[in-house]
């Protein structure tokens, strides 16, 4: 099979592009089918702008449990399992720091300057942290404690990539490609050539934007940056990874990560701490093993683990 | 007057002292059955507490809270099983191979990058 086997849809999703990519046409609509469930499920289960989402219900549950969907149980725990795995680096109860800076609305509005910030100066203080939520993942329970007020921001896109994808693959049977404004999961056979994944600042930046092109045949990629979600609260910039220590958005010495990982989920979890992490990131990445690709302001790239290096003049 | 057989005696005592003997040895035999029966099941418990990290580490889990009654292991769908298998790993699971240099800007790329 070539690549030009390979069958390609996209559609708008979350403010974002969703993008499937198929090695056979035929399983070109139960893949649009199958993810379009998904991403309706994610979405009725941890929109934060949704009235009738069950996190924002569990936000507004003012520390009373609440029995949870099964979609809900499971990126509660992805995004738990996150917050463990980095050490309480990228924990789900940014919540309210984010509503603070004015991220309390779909991103197009708030870019658009329709943000009303609750908090325009001083600092916001540590976040209450990931502990404040008490899953009880058998009775599929729930609750926040301490006011704690989630955001799943830093995970459920790549678990809705994950998920997709791995749906897709099994019931079509053949190899898939799914990418949610830049968050990969692939899965089922690859392509003989792999599937190309460029990387950029931007996941809608052109095919000859600044960035690097490498190919992989499992697992996923993420890319985490600061320099698209952002806009300015009084006139001060801030951008949307959010530094649980303090609650301020993340002060880094990288503006973009690339990480590649067992799945999705995974490379933005490491990819969204190493953003966190900043000049500690590189030797965290490299003890795991995990190829990543760090982008500083300045545009020197720096790579871990096997991660290729870049093309000449391909830029950063 | 009866006679007192101290043989017989002997005998009775030390059949006794045998069948208090087998009982012992079957009761010890039974209780360390249940005590390894107990551990595995507190060993696959600790197990499937591991292969959901999330919920699993003290700051999270609430043991406390559990209703028994009102859990439902059955109602998960196909596919968030799978993903729960996929989330076993205890630490940041690596790729198969490490990402490859592409050789050219083929059909079918995408862009990774923030969003």
């Amino acid at each position: 099979m070539t690549a030009n086997a390979i069958t390609e849809d996209s559609f708008e999703v979350w403010g974002t592009t969703a993008v499937l990519l198929v090695t056979s046409p035929l399983a070109a609509v139960p893949a649009r089918r199958l993810a379009e469930h998904v991403l309706a499920d994610v979405d009725l289960a941890c929109s934060r702008f949704r009235p009738d989402s069950e996190l924002t219900r569990l936000n507004e549950a003012g520390g009373e449990p609440m029995m949870i969907s099964a979609t809900f149980a499971d990126l509660l725990s992805a995004a738990l399992r996150a917050a463990r795995l980095t050490g309480g680096d990228v924990d789900p109860t940014c919540g309210q720091a984010l509503a603070g800076l004015g991220y309390d609305r779909d991103f197009a509005e708030l870019r658009a300057g329709g943000a009303t910030p609750l908090r325009l100066a001083g600092p916001a203080g540590a976040v209450p942290g990931w502990r404040r939520v008490r899953l009880d993942n058998g009775a599929r329970r729930v609750r926040l404690e301490h006011g704690a007020q989630l955001d799943l921001g830093a995970t459920a896109k790549a678990w809705a990539a994950d998920t997709c994808a791995e749906q897709i693959a099994r019931r079509t049977g053949c190899g898939v490609l799914v990418s949610l404004g830049g968050d990969v999961a692939v899965a089922g056979t690859p392509p003989p050539e792999g599937w190309q994944i460029r990387v950029a600042d931007d996941h809608a930046a052109p095919p000859d934007a600044p960035g690097q092109t490498v190919t992989i045949t499992s697992g996923g990629l993420a890319t985490s940056s600061t320099t698209v979600r952002a806009w300015t609260v009084a006139g001060r910039p801030v951008h949307h990874i959010i530094d649980p220590a303090t609650g301020e958005p993340a002060s880094s010495c990288w503006r973009t990560v690339s990480v590649a990982a067992g799945t999705c989920t995974d490379a933005n979890t490491a990819s969204t701490a190493a953003i966190i992490r900043s000049a500690a990131a590189p030797a965290w990445l490299r003890d795991m093993g995990l190829p990543a690709r760090l982008v500083r302001h300045d545009g020197t790239v720096e790579t871990t683990a096997g991660w290729p290096g870049d093309e000449p003049g391909g830029g950063a | 007057m009866p006679v007192y057989d101290s043989r017989r005696a002997a005998g009775q005592r030390d059949a006794g002292l045998r069948r208090v003997g087998r009982i012992t040895w079957r009761a010890a035999a039974a209780g360390l059955a249940a005590a390894a029966v107990a551990a595995l099941a507190f060993a696959q418990h600790a197990t499937a507490g591991a292969s959901t990290p999330g919920t699993s580490t003290p700051g999270t889990s609430t043991p406390a809270t559990s209703t028994p009654g009102t859990s439902t292991p059955g109602t998960s769908t196909p596919g968030t099983s799978t993903h729960r298998s996929r989330h076993k790993h205890a630490s940041i699971v690596i790729p198969a191979r490490p990402p490859q240099p592409a050789a050219g800007s083929g059909s079918g790329q995408v862009t990774s990058g923030g969003s």
